[in-house]
Formats: structure tokens, C-alpha cells, sequence
């Protein structure tokens, strides 16, 4: 590993610009083996065509910024070896799904911030503060949480849902994990019937076919599929209980 | 034709620094902005792993003034020691704020905010380790963006998301504003506000091998430079001792903090003899040289120029290195550190727990910056003259609290305490001051200079020149320097800014158009790469992360200062200002 040989690759990468039809482009690059698929994206943009658009940060999967395609593959490409693809192969590059396009592989994430606030955004959970004496006392099973509170919002799982590609209005996964925090969490009840009229909906929980694409794409685990099936519980539940009250 | 906007105050930068500010101007000033090129939650902040660092005594105890003592012994003295009190004592209330707000920390079986030890955190002045540093897991930079974000939308600031500020309105040392291009659009934009903070954080893309996120350019800090103003303590930038190997990528000292040791090639624990105290947790620029010493005495792994970092429970357990020397299991690591874990697995193909992990140092963090009072206003000189309206804090800011090296866990901490500072100083300033005319054409400078890139046609590649200005700065101004290979950079900076004015960019266009602002970034890098060799130049001894081979020793006498550089015309100068002493004597510093 750590004396890295050449790898050569060749991007086929997405591109589109407003004013013309969509096409590929074709650029052969050459990385260490030890190079990841955002690093090949790199060399394409510095040697080949400093006009292609695509988004990264950090790189090192913290900023959730670069998140694409690979060969149909929802992917970070920040931490995808290209040693994952043989020396001299093809690789697709193309911009997720489900989002509006800007340019090239550059996708507007506006929606999946929007869905985030329309649940109030929580990912990190409402404290349970500190008490005079320093100490703390946790709601049961307050724990299980800790996965989600990893959510980097880089869109994988949006970009992964068939359910969204059915319906461009569906909440989607990581805006119903999020809801299902507060209700978990929450015993605001004003918020509580906010968010269960906001998913109780025929774009909201019901949409979700568990494909469980969304977990299994997700770079942290936070595992969204998982939560929506304990959200229609949580739901039937409640829908339950108003009939009993009413 | 520009777009114009009118807010009370204006903040540059969305990380945990213009968070803070932002969100507690807002608390009295309902006509607060953000202006971020990132999307606010994609800032640098969110990739810290290790900790914030108070003295909370959770775990044993723990006083400020001990903590002030770390922070300026690690500082190598060259702290203000008025800046390190107001951290070490805010510290507390301000990382109980954040918990309040909703903070997960991780938590004490009789759930206290948990803390572990970092490099240079010390009990009673210096004798042994202390757990000082807050956590949530290695994801603490993440949520505390993710809170403070959260509260910022709850406070209604208002957030401008991918616009990014290319030049400030200064005008006879009143801040009036700032002008930003909306990226997706190309638009120019020109903000009008009585106070602008700037928390644009780091510039670690000046070198090759760096653990800065391809956004950590400095724009904004050339900018202040270009408006004639001076930049602080630019020689000192820290070098950290656990990159990844060739890719820069970081590890978390919290490794090192659970107990992790450095290995070379004969298997030795080389810290033993260059910290015989700390040892592997002695402050990062003494561990960064200890590596570049072994690898140049050939002791590099393989005799190549890395060193292992073992963090095996059977090595942790025989060197009783673990926290408070108690026995640590698989089990636990796993637990403290799965980032880093993951990290090691991934880039490395390394499995930590079978073998030691290839590291070497890596472009870390910038002391210096822009010069602020402790209130975050900016410094228009050595003398303490101010900018009106002008706030700095953060990476970017220089108070200064980290002096020659800063301590691990140390920039988060002076984020949410200067930050805090800043917003409320801004909030108190506002109330008071009017809104200072905006000069004609505020935006022509922009303007111009964009369409001067845009139009270039001349021969020289952004992305050689850049390559060649980081091989530059990495070899030559990085953990060692010397007299004459410092000036051979900086004539080598010259030369790459003489042909930065004959790049052509492929990209004509003004949509979403990278090309051109990375082009105009790397203008603010060359600016910013050619201060820092030049402040270490003058700068004639050795002092925290500034390393200089042809004059070994530190020299109060001559250099308890700090560095004010200038760039007027073309022509770059230096002032010196003392370093403010109260509680702390300067001392030999030993780990
Ligand atoms: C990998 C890593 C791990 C770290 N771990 C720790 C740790 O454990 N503990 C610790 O104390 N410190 C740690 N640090 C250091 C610490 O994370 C940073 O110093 C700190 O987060 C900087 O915060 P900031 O708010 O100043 O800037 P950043 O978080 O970097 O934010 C800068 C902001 O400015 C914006 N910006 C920049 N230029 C412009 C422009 N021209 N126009 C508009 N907006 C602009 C960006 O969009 C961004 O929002 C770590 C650093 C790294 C790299």
C-alpha cells in the first residue's frame, strides 16, 4: 500500500451546461493506487478541462460536499479507492438523482436542506441539560441516537430512494429519520402534531417502499430505513390512540 | 450592476467562529447576515475530531489558571497572557452553553461531561496529564456546527450560502461592508453593514501536505492585507505530527490521547528522549521535529520519511501509556476513536489494531492572522490603532492566544470564546454607531479583478503554479527552515506571482464558474505564502512551530515579539509589538 503504483483510469464524466443537451466527456488519468476517485475527478479538472463543475471540501468524508455517482453507484468519491476498480477501467461519473442539476455533476442541495428544516432540523437532538450539580439524567434509550447525530447531509440517500424518484415532493429518507427523533424525543405537542400532519401525508411516510437503499449508501450507518419503519409505527400508533380519544 | 443589501451586521464565514458571533449579535441585533462560499455546515469546523478543552474538572481536578499555564507554555511564550485568562476562564460557561443548546457530549456513567486528555493539557503547571478536552466521540467539530447552525436558524439570522466576499469596503479605517460574488450565478453582490466580523478560518493550501480542506485558501486574510493593513505572527504555522501519509489527511491527537505512541523503525518510542516527561504527548511542534529528526537520522520507517503511530492495546498496555496508566482493551478504542479508525482503514489499508500507522507531518493551523484586541476588533498597527467596524476571530483571527503553537483542542475552544466575544462586542457597537456611507463604485475593485482573470490569455496553468508555490513552501518554510532556503522560497514566491499575472483560465464563463475564483484564490494563497516567508526571515531564532535550523535556540532577548508584516505597493514591511506577560514568566519549556 504504501508504495503506490500508477492506477490509470478513464472518467466518463456527466456534463451539462444550462443552454445545451447533456453529453459525456472521456478523460484518461493516471493517480497512485492509493488515490481516491475524487483525486482521479481532480486530475481530469487540472490536466484536462479546468471547465468541469463539482463540488468537494474537506475530502475526508466530514463536509458531505462531493457526494456522486459512480457507475450508477450513489458514492462520496473522497473516501472510494479507485483500487476498488481495475487498473485501466472505465468509470461513469455522474451528478445524484433527484436533485435539481446546476452543472456538470454539481447538483443543487437546496431540497435536502429545505426537508431538514422542514422538521425543524434536528439533528442534534434537544438537550437534556446539565443540573446544578453537574449531572444529567438521559431519557431512555436516548443512546440509539447517537448514529444519527452523524448525518453529514451529503444526499446519498436521497439520491439512492426510488420512492423519490417517483415523487419529486416526497419527504424523503433523511428528513423522515430526522422527524422520527422529535417524536421519540419530544413530548412538545404542538411540534408533535406539527410533524406527524407533515408526514402523515401522501408525500410523507407512506411513500417509503423499504428498498432500504438509503441504508445501504449511507457513509455514517445512520441507517434511515431502519428509523422509518419505527416512525410508522410510531404513527399507526398514535392514529390509534385519536380514535380511542375521540 | 451590483446587488445591494443593508444589514446592521454582516458576518464572513459560517464555521464555528462567525456561528458563535452570528448567533449571539443576534440575540439583540435582528438584522444579522452570513455570508459563507460553503454551505454553512460544509465548514472546516465540522472535520475536527479531537475536542474542546475546558477545565471543568469532570474526571479529576482541574483549575483555569493551570489550563492558562498549558496555553501559554505551549505558546512558547509568545501568548498574550491577558487573552490566554479570558479563554482558560470562559472556556467553562461557554462549552456549557453549547451543551444547553444541545451539544450531545459524551457523558460520565453519572452523566458529567465526559473529558480526556490532549497533548500539553497538563495538572499543576506542567507535571502530569490532565483530562481536559470535551468530546462528543472524534465528531466534535460536527456537532458543534450542527448546534450552533441550528440555533442561528432558530435566531433568524439570515444566510447567504455559497456567495463569496472577494474584497471588504475600508475606507479611512472604517469597515463599511463587503462585496461577494453569488457563485452560482456569477452576480456580484454589495453588503452594507455598520460591523463585519471575519471567520474565514485557515489557510493550509499554501502547502503541499496539509490536513486543510480545499477551501482553506485565506481569502479573506489577503484581503485585509491588500487593504494596506498588517497580518500577526505569520511565520508561526503548525506542523501536526499525525498525517496521514502522503495525503496529509488527519488522525486525531485523541489517538495519542488514548494512549497511542510513535514507533520508528527499530521499533523505539522515540519521545522518550526528546520529551522524557509528556513524552508522546508533548505540544505538536516539539512531536513534529522529533519525527523529522528520526527520519533524518534514518530511522524513518523502511528509511523513508514516516514514522508509525501504534495504537495497539497490547503496545499501550506495555508502555502503561493509556489514560492515568490504567490497562485499555480493544473494545474501548474502537469506541473512543471509530473516525479515526475508519480513516486508517480506508486511505491506508492499514487495520490499527494489527499494526502501527503511517504518519508524517502535515500543514495544520495558522498562530497568525489578523491582529484583534480581546474584544475581536481589528488592529490597524503595532500600536493598537483600530479598524472601526472591522471583527476578527477564529483561524483566521490572531489575538493571540496560541502564540508560536497552539495546543490540540485549543481552536475550538477560541472559537466559541472569541466568537462569543465578538458577537456580542459587534451587537454593543452597532447600537451605538451610524452606518458609514458606502463609497462610490465599492464594487469596481471586484469588478475589475475578475474580469482581469477572466480575460487573461497568457501561458502559465493556476494548477502548476499552485503545485510549484506548495513543493515550495512545504520544503522550504515548513517544520525546519534556514536563512538562505527561507529567501530562495520567497524569491520563488515572487517569480510565481510574476507569472500569476500570465495565467489564462479555460472557463469564460460566469455561471458556477470555479475555475475563475480558484484562480483568484490562489492570488490570495501566492499573497499569503510570500508574508509567511518573509516573517519567518526576520524572525532570527527558534521559537514553537517555527523552527530555524541556522538559529536553534529561543531568544527572548531579542524576539519575546511579535511580528505586524505589511504589503503596501508591492513593498512588504514588518513592526514588532511586545508580548503581554501577567501571571508567567518566560522558561525554558520542557515536556
Ligand atoms: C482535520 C482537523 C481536525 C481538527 N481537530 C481539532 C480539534 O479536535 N480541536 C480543536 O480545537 N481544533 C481542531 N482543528 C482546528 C479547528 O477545526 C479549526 O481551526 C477551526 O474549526 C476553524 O474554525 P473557523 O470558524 O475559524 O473557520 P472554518 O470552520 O474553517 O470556517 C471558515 C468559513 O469561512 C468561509 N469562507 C472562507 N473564505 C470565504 C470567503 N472568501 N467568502 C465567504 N466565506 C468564506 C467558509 O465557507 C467557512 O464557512 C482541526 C482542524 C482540522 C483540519
Amino acid at each position: 500500500m504504501l508504495n503506490a503504483m500508477a492506477h490509470k483510469l478513464i472518467l466518463r464524466v456527466y456534463r451539462y451546461k444550462p443552454d445545451r443537451e447533456p453529453y459525456y466527456d472521456t478523460f484518461p488519468v493516471e493517480v497512485p493506487d492509493t488515490a481516491n476517485v475524487l483525486d482521479a475527478i481532480e486530475r481530469a479538472w487540472d490536466d484536462h478541462d479546468r471547465t468541469l463543475m463539482f463540488r468537494h471540501a474537506c475530502h475526508h468524508a466530514s463536509c458531505g460536499s462531493c457526494g456522486l455517482r459512480v457507475n450508477g453507484c450513489e458514492k462520496l468519491p473522497c473516501v472510494t479507492p479507485v483500487a476498488d476498480y481495475a487498473d485501466g477501467a472505465t468509470l461513469t461519473i455522474e451528478p445524484m438523482r433527484n436533485f435539481p442539476l446546476i452543472t456538470d455533476i454539481a447538483v443543487d442541495a437546496s431540497p435536502l436542506f429545505e426537508r431538514m428544516q422542514l422538521v425543524g432540523m434536528p439533528i442534534i437532538r434537544e438537550a437534556e441539560p446539565l443540573r446544578a450539580d453537574g449531572k444529567t439524567i438521559f431519557p431512555e434509550g436516548v443512546r440509539d441516537f447517537d448514529r444519527f447525530e452523524n448525518c453529514i447531509e451529503c444526499g446519498l440517500c436521497l439520491s439512492a430512494c426510488p420512492s423519490m424518484a417517483a415523487d419529486p415532493l416526497y419527504l424523503g429518507p433523511v428528513a423522515l429519520a430526522a422527524a422520527e427523533r422529535v417524536l421519540a424525543t419530544s413530548s412538545d405537542s404542538a411540534k408533535r402534531s406539527r410533524i406527524l400532519e407533515l408526514i402523515d401525508d401522501e408525500h410523507g411516510l407512506w411513500r417509503c417502499h423499504s428498498a432500504w437503499e438509503c441504508t445501504e449508501v449511507c457513509p455514517y450507518q445512520v441507517n434511515p430505513a431502519e428509523a422509518i419503519m419505527r416512525l410508522k409505527r410510531i404513527v399507526a400508533a398514535e392514529k390509534f390512540k385519536r380514535l380511542f380519544h375521540r | 450592476m451590483a446587488t445591494q443589501h443593508e444589514f446592521e451586521a454582516l458576518v464572513v464565514g459560517a464555521g464555528g467562529a462567525g456561528l458563535m458571533a452570528a448567533l449571539h449579535c443576534s440575540k439583540t441585533v435582528k438584522n444579522t447576515a452570513v455570508i459563507s462560499k460553503l454551505y454553512p455546515t460544509r465548514s472546516h469546523t465540522g472535520t475536527a475530531q479531537g475536542g474542546v478543552a475546558a477545565p471543568l474538572g469532570n474526571m479529576e481536578e482541574d483549575r483555569w489558571d493551570w489550563y492558562m499555564y498549558d496555553t501559554v507554555k505551549g505558546g512558547d511564550y509568545l501568548v498574550d497572557q491577558d487573552a490566554a485568562e479570558v479563554l482558560a476562564k470562559e472556556s467553562v460557561d461557554a462549552v456549557i452553553e453549547l451543551e444547553h443548546m444541545g451539544l450531545p457530549f459524551d457523558r460520565t456513567p453519572d452523566g458529567k461531561i465526559e473529558q480526556r486528555r490532549f497533548g500539553g493539557h497538563t495538572r499543576n503547571f506542567g507535571e502530569a496529564p490532565v483530562m481536559r478536552s470535551c468530546k462528543a466521540a472524534d465528531r466534535t467539530g460536527h456537532m458543534i456546527l450542527q448546534t450552533l447552525y441550528q440555533q442561528c436558524i432558530k435566531q433568524n439570522v439570515k444566510f447567504f450560502d455559497e456567495y463569496q466576499v472577494i474584497d471588504l469596503i475600508i475606507e479611512d479605517q472604517v469597515c463599511r461592508g463587503a462585496v461577494a460574488v453569488e457563485i452560482l450565478t456569477g452576480e456580484i453582490h454589495v453588503f452594507h453593514s455598520k460591523a463585519t466580523l471575519l471567520a474565514v478560518g485557515g489557510f493550509g493550501r499554501v502547502w503541499s501536505v496539509t490536513s486543510n480542506a480545499h477551501s482553506l485558501t485565506g481569502d479573506t486574510v489577503a484581503t485585509v492585507l491588500r487593504h494596506d493593513l498588517p497580518l500577526e505572527d505569520m511565520e508561526f504555522f503548525q506542523f501536526h505530527p499525525t498525517g496521514i501519509y502522503r495525503m496529509g489527511v488527519l488522525l486525531s491527537e485523541a489517538l495519542r490521547g488514548e494512549g497511542a505512541i510513535f514507533v520508528n523503525d527499530k521499533g523505539e518510542r522515540f519521545m522518550e528522549r526528546y520529551a522524557p516527561n509528556m513524552k508522546d504527548l508533548a505540544s505538536r511542534d516539539v512531536c513534529s521535529r522529533s519525527i523529522y529528526l528520526e527520519i533524518r537520522e534514518g530511522r524513518g520507517i523502511g528509511g523513508k520519511d514516516y514514522v508509525h503511530i501504534d495504537v495497539r492495546p497490547e503496545t499501550i498496555n506495555k508502555y502503561k501509556s493509556g489514560p492515568g496508566g490504567k490497562p485499555v482493551t480493544a473494545e474501548h478504542l474502537e469506541a473512543a476513536l471509530p473516525d479515526v479508525f475508519e480513516m486508517a482503514r480506508i486511505y491506508l489499508g492499514v487495520e490499527p489494531m494489527k499494526e502501527g500507522i503511517p504518519v508524517q507531518p502535515t500543514a495544520h493551523y495558522a498562530m497568525g492572522g489578523v491582529p484583534t484586541d480581546l474584544d475581536t476588533r481589528v488592529l490597524a498597527d503595532e500600536q493598537g490603532a483600530i479598524v472601526k467596524g472591522l471583527y476578527a476571530a477564529g483561524e483566521c483571527a490572531c489575538v493571540s492566544v496560541h502564540g508560536a503553537n497552539r495546543l490540540g483542542t485549543n481552536s475550538l475552544v477560541d472559537l466559541i470564546v472569541f466568537g462569543r466575544r465578538g458577537g456580542r462586542a459587534m451587537a454593543e457597537y452597532v447600537q451605538h454607531a451610524d452606518l458609514a456611507p458606502l463609497p462610490k463604485n465599492s464594487e469596481a475593485y471586484t469588478l475589475s479583478e475578475l474580469e482581469r482573470i477572466r480575460k487573461s490569455n497568457g501561458q502559465e496553468k493556476p494548477g502548476q503554479i499552485r503545485l510549484e508555490m506548495q513543493k515550495t513552501m512545504m520544503d522550504w518554510v515548513g517544520v525546519f527552515r534556514e536563512g538562505p532556503t527561507i529567501k530562495q522560497a520567497l524569491d520563488k514566491v515572487h517569480e510565481l506571482q510574476a507569472r500569476y499575472q500570465h495565467i489564462a483560465i479555460d472557463d469564460k464563463g460566469s455561471k458556477f464558474n470555479t475555475d475563475l475564483l480558484e484562480a483568484w484564490e490562489l492570488g490570495c494563497l501566492l499573497d499569503l505564502a510570500e508574508v509567511t516567508a518573509y516573517s519567518a526571515l526576520n524572525r532570527t531564532e527558534s521559537r514553537g512551530a517555527h523552527g530555524r535550523e541556522d538559529f536553534p535556540k529561543r531568544d527572548d532577548v531579542n524576539w519575546l515579539k511579535h511580528t505586524f508584516a505589511w504589503r503596501k505597493n508591492g513593498v512588504l514591511s514588518v513592526a514588532y509589538k511586545p508580548v503581554t506577560i501577567t501571571k508567567f514568566e518566560p522558561k525554558e519549556r520542557k515536556y
